[in-house]
């Protein structure tokens, strides 16, 4: 585009022709208020706060709908355009009911700024005011909407990046109201970013409603800490509590939108802490104690273990969402003790699978992909930031190309779509690299696939036909931080065998792996189970011996490395909980106790430090495709075929459901009951078959475990399979999350 | 499914042939139209929804719709709407009596729909009929005429007829 040069308010300022008024301004840090308008939707100009004057033009222009032209002369200050704009703000005004004492959005509204900043101090208006009846949006937001000005901004919001028109304007004029018409709950999993972008207090967060005022809150920076994008957050704290988190601008990641999981997820942090080292005594009682006497008990117990039983016997198993710092300092003490068993896929069902996690590509570079193929990925439950960058690559004409095991609804159209079953799945993958048509493309090996019991298969078939194609091929596992425990500590070998000991980092054993019911009894059978947990539960107390308080998300400093190999550190918040205390420091202490050299770290950025000096693996490498030995044409598969009136299970981890944190946030699971995660979900037909409707109660079989539930129709699941959610109290009771079920009516 | 009859299918896809294959959203307001003629003269939920279902458009898309425009109706009326104007050049030449000889006759308000649920009262913006004014329109099934130079006794004979 060509060069231009304008002037606004004497400045002379080099521009291209075809951008925006408001857009030059803005990237020139002169300020020109507004409502609708956002740079990352459409432009509406229906609100006309940003009317400035313009040479030669008759009547003030709106500058977020006026085209910059060569030699334009704005005057953002003149008396023109400060009578226009007070004159839009009364306008504004006429409706609105100037509750502010009583909003959640005083102290941080741009309606209240702009009304002292550009209004005036009195109405011409003295009729009535008009109120709107409110509507219910769910759980996760609160609407007050007789202030809402009508600026838009979540209706465009919707249907240009969410793709779905939850949330419309009904009505006209003075009957024009913002809302979902027909009640319903806003179900998408980005929708709580309507939240941020309304200029008003109508659309406000429900769980921090009439919690805090805007002024008391500290913001701090912070890393979201659920998938593998690295959204950047805004942390709101007050007097050491979190009161909520907003998103926080990175263009070149999450834009300027987080994710449900990531904003409602910090409500969980207030419940179940474990909040003081805790040892089970001999005769099975909880003893409090302190955090020297805990951390000596640790050493002189792992010392123990290893001696009598060698060091492999010794399991580290680290949440994926740990943070790079723990991770390391965990490496280092099994390095020390001599043990390789650390693992963090913990989900993952085939024990042949090394995932080597990463997007070989930088975020930003999704939407500009042509071909997208998405290999068993439920991408918007797991890494919604992902989807929606797959969603501008489609709008873009990106061809997207989907394989997997559950029927998964996009918001926007699809180039193929192959539903199978688990057994069929990776037929299916070799019959759709028959197709010539996917060169240079971007392929997602997502969850579902590096789950699937012959995930090896896959990943060297995919790995290959990449190669054929040169084409991207990335693997996107759960956890904050896959890369970065990637990078630090190799896998260990997965193997089922009970150890001796055990240390537990974040994870919930019953919620977080694949097979909960044998965790289950090789955690029962060791001699030594040390939990390093921010809570607390009936479980952990039973199968740990001694408790460990660690600090919970946003109140350790530390480091995340997403999916594209960015790595992100941020500080805590807030003070831990209790005696609780941050990861690094409790590995540092137990591994000064246990004597590991060069192990005196100050803080986090020290381990940062030395972590630099050491050897990583590396993910994006050129050698990682052909480390990936490929074993397609001659692999075994492990499916087994199944008894006539049994089905295939499919697992996957609900956004609600996939760590610690999000299993306790409470809104988040409200929202997500209408999913009915706790049921056994199966296609009409095979419910037909087997003579069972909708909410019937039945007994479920896998393996030993027989477990009460009720069945849930849901189309999605392929004839045949069934589809139970992981991370719940069903899966919890059951064994492998593949495998087969049998449903037995009550 | 779909509960719009055969027949107004055939009329929708008249006019989505006018338009674009992907912009069937285009036929939106011609559609409202046909299924609220077919449908007792208002349009239910449901109606609202099949719409948005045949033209594979949001349903918001056709809620926003239905609810601007006033000639949809979206709550149950009468057999015939009766749309008295009471813009200025109606008022002027004597509406507010031909509203009230109106409510006298039907014994309704306007707004109201009289209980047999033959006849919808109602005010309307101006007509574009101000020549003749005072007018008002009656429709049923989406079809109707303009009565014009209003009298008590010329309402009296078209609410006559209309029984």
């Amino acid at each position: 585009m060509a060069d231009i040069e304008i002037d606004i308010d004497g400045k002379k300022i080099k521009t291209q022709a075809g951008k925006m008024l408001i857009q030059v301004a803005d990237e020139n840090d002169i300020y020109i208020p507004r409502f609708c308008y956002h740079k990352k939707l459409t432009v509406a100009a229906n609100c006309r706060m940003c009317l400035v004057e313009v040479e030669k033009a008759p009547k003030t222009l709106p500058a977020c709908a006026t085209p910059v032209n060569d030699g334009m002369k704005v005057f953002t200050q003149s008396t023109k355009t400060l009578e226009s704009q007070r004159a839009v703000m009364e306008f504004l005004l006429i409706n609105h009911p100037l509750d502010c004492p009583i909003c959640d959005q005083g102290g941080q509204c741009e309606l209240q700024d702009f009304s002292l900043g550009y209004g005036k101090d009195n109405s011409s208006y003295n009729e009535e005011k008009r109120a709107v009846v409110n509507d219910d949006f769910g759980p996760l937001i609160a609407t007050e909407m007789t202030r809402c000005i009508q600026c838009t901004r979540c209706v465009r919001f919707g249907k240009e990046i969410l793709g779905v028109q939850e949330i419309g304007a009904t009505g006209r004029g003075e009957h024009m109201q913002i809302g979902t018409y027909v009640k319903h709950t806003v179900t998408h999993e980005m929708s709580g970013n309507i939240i941020d972008l309304c200029p008003v207090g109508a659309l406000l967060s429900k769980p921090f409603l009439y919690k805090a005022r805007a002024w008391e809150l500290k913001a701090y920076h912070s890393i979201a800490s659920h998938d593998g994008v690295g959204s950047h957050l805004s942390v709101h704290t007050r007097r050491g509590e979190v009161m909520r988190v907003t998103a926080r601008e990175n263009e070149t990641i999450n834009e300027t939108w987080i994710s449900d999981r990531d904003r409602y997820s910090y409500e969980g942090l207030n419940q179940d802490r474990l909040t003081q080292p805790c040892i089970k005594d001999e005769t099975g009682e909880w003893r409090e104690v302190t955090w020297p006497v805990a951390l000596n008990f640790v050493a002189n117990a792992l010392e123990k273990v290893k001696a009598a039983h060698g060091a492999n016997q010794i399991g580290a198993l680290i949440s994926p969402n740990s943070t790079l710092e723990e991770a390391y300092l965990i490496k280092r003490l099994w390095r020390h003790l001599e043990s390789s068993q650390i693992n963090y896929n913990l989900r993952q069902t085939d024990p042949r699978l090394t995932v080597v996690p990463g997007l070989n590509i930088p975020i930003a570079e999704i939407e500009n992909q042509q071909t997208i193929v998405l290999v068993g990925s439920h991408l918007r439950n797991d890494q919604p930031i992902l989807a929606h960058l797959v969603r501008k690559a489609a709008l873009k004409g990106a061809k997207v190309h989907v394989i997997d095991m559950i029927k998964h609804p996009y918001h926007f159209d699809l180039a193929s779509e192959t539903i199978v079953k688990p057994s069929e799945f990776v037929a299916a993958i070799r019959e759709g690299q028959a197709q010539d048509l996917l060169l240079h493309s971007l392929i997602i090996m997502g969850e579902n696939a590096l789950n699937h019991p012959d995930a090896s298969i896959i990943q060297s078939l995919l790995n290959k036909f990449a190669t054929d194609t040169q084409s991207i091929f990335a693997q996107l596992p759960e956890g904050a931080n896959a890369v970065g425990c990637y990078q630090v500590s190799a896998p260990a070998e997965r193997n089922h065998l009970p150890m001796k000991a055990y240390l537990l980092h974040g994870i919930e054993p019953e919620y977080d792996v694949a097979n909960p019911d044998q965790l289950q009894q090789n955690l029962l059978s060791a001699d030594m189970v040390i939990a390093v947990t921010p809570f607390v539960s009936e479980n952990l107390k039973k199968v740990a011996k001694v408790l460990l308080p660690c600090a919970a998300f946003t109140e350790t400093s530390g480091t995340f490395m997403n999916l594209a190999g960015e790595q992100h550190s941020f500080s805590g918040c807030v003070a831990p909980k209790g005696e609780a205390r941050p990861g690094w420091k409790i590995y540092r202490v137990l591994g000064n106790l246990l004597d590991v050299p060069a192990f005196d770290f100050e803080s986090s950025e020290d381990i940062l430090k030395s972590l630099d000096h050491q050897e990583r693996q590396q993910v994006s490498s050129p050698d990682v495709h052909s480390r990936l030995q490929y074993v397609g044409a001659t692999g075994q598969s492990s499916a087994v075929m199944p008894h006539v009136n049994q089905l295939e299970r499919i697992t996957a981890w609900p956004d609600c459901r996939s760590d610690s944190l999000v299993r306790r946030a409470r809104a988040l699971n409200q929202r997500a009951v209408e999913t009915r995660f706790e049921a056994v979900h199966i296609h009409a037909e095979t419910a037909n078959k087997l003579q069972l409707i909708d909410g019937q109660a039945v007994q479920i079989k896998q393996d030993q475990a027989h477990v009460s539930s009720e069945i849930a129709i849901n189309n999605q699941v392929p004839i045949g399979a069934v589809f139970i959610a992981g991370g719940t109290t069903l899966a919890a009771q059951l064994g492998n999350a593949a495998g087969y079920i049998e449903i037995i009516k009550c | 499914m779909n509960i719009l009859s055969h027949e107004i299918c055939n009329e929708i896809d008249q006019w989505t042939a006018k338009f674009p294959k992907d912009k069937k959203q285009s036929a939106v307001l011609a559609a409202l139209h046909i299924v609220q003629n077919h449908n007792d003269g208002w349009l239910r939920r449901e109606l609202l929804d099949a719409v948005a279902d045949y033209l594979e458009i949001p349903k918001m898309a056709v809620y926003e719709v239905a609810s601007f425009y006033s000639m949809f109706d979206l709550k149950e009326t009468g057999k015939y709407k009766i749309n008295v104007c009471t813009n200025i050049s109606c008022l002027l030449r004597g509406s507010e009596g031909v509203v009230k000889h109106f409510e006298k006759r039907l014994g309704i308000s306007l707004g109201e729909t009289t209980p047999d649920g033959k006849f919808t009262l109602r005010e309307v913006e101006c007509l574009a009929a101000c020549v003749n004014a005072p007018v008002c329109q009656v429709l049923c099934k989406g079809k109707g005429d303009y009565q014009v130079d209003l009298t008590p006794e010329k309402i009296d004979t078209l609410l006559e007829g209309l029984k």
